[in-house]
């Protein structure tokens, strides 16, 4: 199987590991969407329910954003549903167009290595830190953003490869529609 | 690394593409690699910025519009706005103004307010003689109403980076977003002047009582969230969830919200935080790193050197939030921005929640404006139109809203007015 076809026509493990990954990056992020909704809630009716609150509602709620914001970059590199200025698409033309999109991939796969970096490091550093309400240890909170920056890289390099050996695919008006409402 | 080629360097990957948050996060994470900050630092501001209570109200927000969404909420409104206006000359250009600001108390998007009430209202005038130019331009001018009326997704990130009260911008934000929609109401007006050849219907009564009955409980939401936040009952992000919790009870009992739909929803949500999100993340490390160049302070004394009259500070505020948000997103801008202006107004004396209600109202503008105007990109996918037949049907809905900026500069106090009187 030669590297187009790769791209073209994914082998099915492939396509469902890929699948599967994805799922998961989300299911996490709206694992925290949930905690999120259900800790600000609990913090809502605390104020008027007879027993005392729990204090540490709000500081996973807060962690809980965290997670969700980083967890899923990488799945917004490859939905292309990241907000950016997507003047280059309206270049005529398709061969710039390839070459911008490469780049630009391959910049984001750069960026998503160094935090990486930055996560890994206060994943190892940051273990002896407990939070003050829930005494979670502080490395969790870049542990688990750490999954995203990592999808972030290798989602990033293969879009570059995927733009470099396929080109830049021509959006359909409702593939175009389906990507803006979601974003 | 000097502060001008961090600048062009975030110039260059915007233009070529890169990811707004990405393109703000690798020169600012290039500069602290250059001058030595220690590993980590960066990541640790980052979360320590986007770890804040406020902006909870973000993603709770998103969710209780794509609950709104998904439960039908937008086809109940626009039913119960035709049997009102259905009569009147131009009425489906009244009832788009009406549904989008019955479906902004909902929702704080401009993106899905187009999204959700463009399919319905669009085909609906076109199909009743209105001209295309028209629709396109009313639909995406009163999608605008979205992000200013409470509540608002920029005004909670305005108010999280900012540290005022999301509620006093909140209600501060109502009387401009009602001047909006009076705006677009009367450009409406003069539009559909001796336009005969326009489809009206008979009014009824009994039509009326079966839409406005079906509408009673979805402008309930709007109800518990602003008498929530502004009775002391909850806070801005209990609110949200409070809303979002009385939608799914809604959607479940209208049974337009399924178990199935449940992962579409969350999906959605999830998508447009992480991505509204990621660029606030990103912009706190931006903005440490103009902190560090001292950046407020030379603009403040630059500023201050070309004129000490507050008003005039205000008209350029407006300049600078229309230019940036015509080539950059509202939500970048914000947190781009915010930062450096703030403390360069408190020198001006002028009041940090008119300051937020003038900034988020002219970048909204650049939502309808080239080349990034993203609610003209979902109205085109919509229409099947091209870019300038949005953009140049929305020229005369923009006029108000210049003009409402102009209101908002001048007289500042009238806006401020209702936050007094309820003690916020």
């Amino acid at each position: 199987m030669d590297v187009r076809s790769l791209f073209v026509a994914p082998p099915r493990w492939l396509s469902v590991v890929v699948r599967w990954v994805t799922r998961l990056e989300l299911a996490i992020g709206a694992a925290a969407l949930l905690l999120i909704f259900f800790l600000v809630s609990m913090q809502a009716l605390q104020r008027y329910l007879p027993f005392d609150g729990w204090p540490w509602t709000g500081e996973l709620a807060t962690f809980s954003l965290v997670w969700l914001t980083f967890v899923v970059a990488g799945v917004l590199v490859t939905s292309d549903s990241h907000i950016s200025i997507e003047m280059i698409d309206v270049v005529p033309s398709p061969p710039l167009r390839r070459i911008v999109r490469v780049i630009s991939c391959l910049i984001v796969a750069a960026i998503g290595i160094g935090l990486t970096i930055e996560a890994w490091t206060l994943t190892e550093e940051q273990g002896v830190l407990k939070s003050p309400a829930l005494q979670m240890p502080m490395s969790w909170l870049y542990a688990i953003s750490l999954i995203g920056f990592v999808s972030v890289v290798v989602r990033a390099t293969v879009a570059a490869a995927r733009y470099a050996i396929v080109g830049v695919p021509d959006e359909s008006i409702d593939e175009r529609l389906d990507r803006d409402v979601v974003a | 690394m000097s502060l001008l080629v961090l600048c062009l360097l975030i110039a260059l990957l915007l233009v070529i593409r890169v990811p707004v948050a990405f393109a703000f996060l690798g020169p600012s994470l290039l500069y602290m690699i250059t001058t030595d900050q220690s590993v980590g630092l960066a990541l640790r501001l980052v979360a320590e910025e986007t770890a804040s209570f406020p902006l909870l109200a973000v993603p709770l927000f998103i969710l209780l519009g794509c609950l709104a969404n998904h439960a039908g909420i937008a086809d109940r409104l626009f039913d119960f706005a035709l049997a009102l206006m259905g009569r009147v000359r131009g009425n489906l250009g009244y009832v788009t103004i009406g549904v989008s600001m019955g479906f902004s108390w909902m929702s704080g998007s401009a993106v899905a307010d187009a999204a959700a009430l463009g399919k319905l209202q669009i085909p609906a005038m076109l199909r009743n003689g209105y001209s295309k130019r028209f629709a396109l331009g009313l639909t995406g001018a009163a999608s605008l109403i979205a992000p200013v009326m409470p509540p608002s997704i920029p005004a909670v990130i305005y108010a999280g980076l900012a540290a005022v009260s999301t509620g006093a911008l909140f209600a501060a934000s109502v009387v401009p977003a009602l001047i909006m929609a009076l705006g677009l109401c009367i450009v409406v007006f003069l539009s559909v002047r001796g336009k005969d050849d326009l489809v009206r219907a008979e009014f009824s009564w009994p039509r009326v009582w079966q839409t406005g009955k079906r509408v009673i409980a979805p402008l309930g939401a709007p109800v518990v969230i602003l008498g929530g936040i502004l009775g002391g009952y909850f806070t801005p992000t209990e609110a949200a969830a409070v809303g979002a919790a009385y939608m799914l009870v809604l959607g479940v009992c209208y049974r337009t919200l399924r178990i199935r739909d449940f992962p579409k929803v969350l999906t959605e949500t999830v998508v447009t935080t992480a991505s509204i999100m990621l660029i606030v993340a990103a912009a706190s490390l931006l903005g440490y790193v103009f902190a560090l160049e001292l950046v407020p302070q030379r603009l403040s004394e630059w500023v201050l050197d070309l004129t000490t009259n507050a008003t005039v500070f205000m008209l350029l505020v407006f300049a600078l939030s229309m230019i940036l948000g015509t080539a950059l997103d509202a939500i970048a801008v914000l947190t781009l921005t915010v930062p450096i202006l703030l403390p360069i107004s408190a020198v001006y004396g002028v009041d940090p929640i008119a300051l937020g209600v003038l900034m988020i109202v002219s970048q909204m503008i650049g939502l309808l404006t080239p080349p990034v105007g993203t609610v003209i990109f979902v109205l085109q996918a919509i229409a099947r139109a091209r870019m300038s037949e949005v953009f140049w049907g929305s020229v005369p809905f923009l006029i108000p809203m210049v003009l409402l900026c102009f209101g908002i500069i001048f007289w500042p106090d009238a806006i401020l007015y209702l936050p007094k009187e309820l003690g916020l």
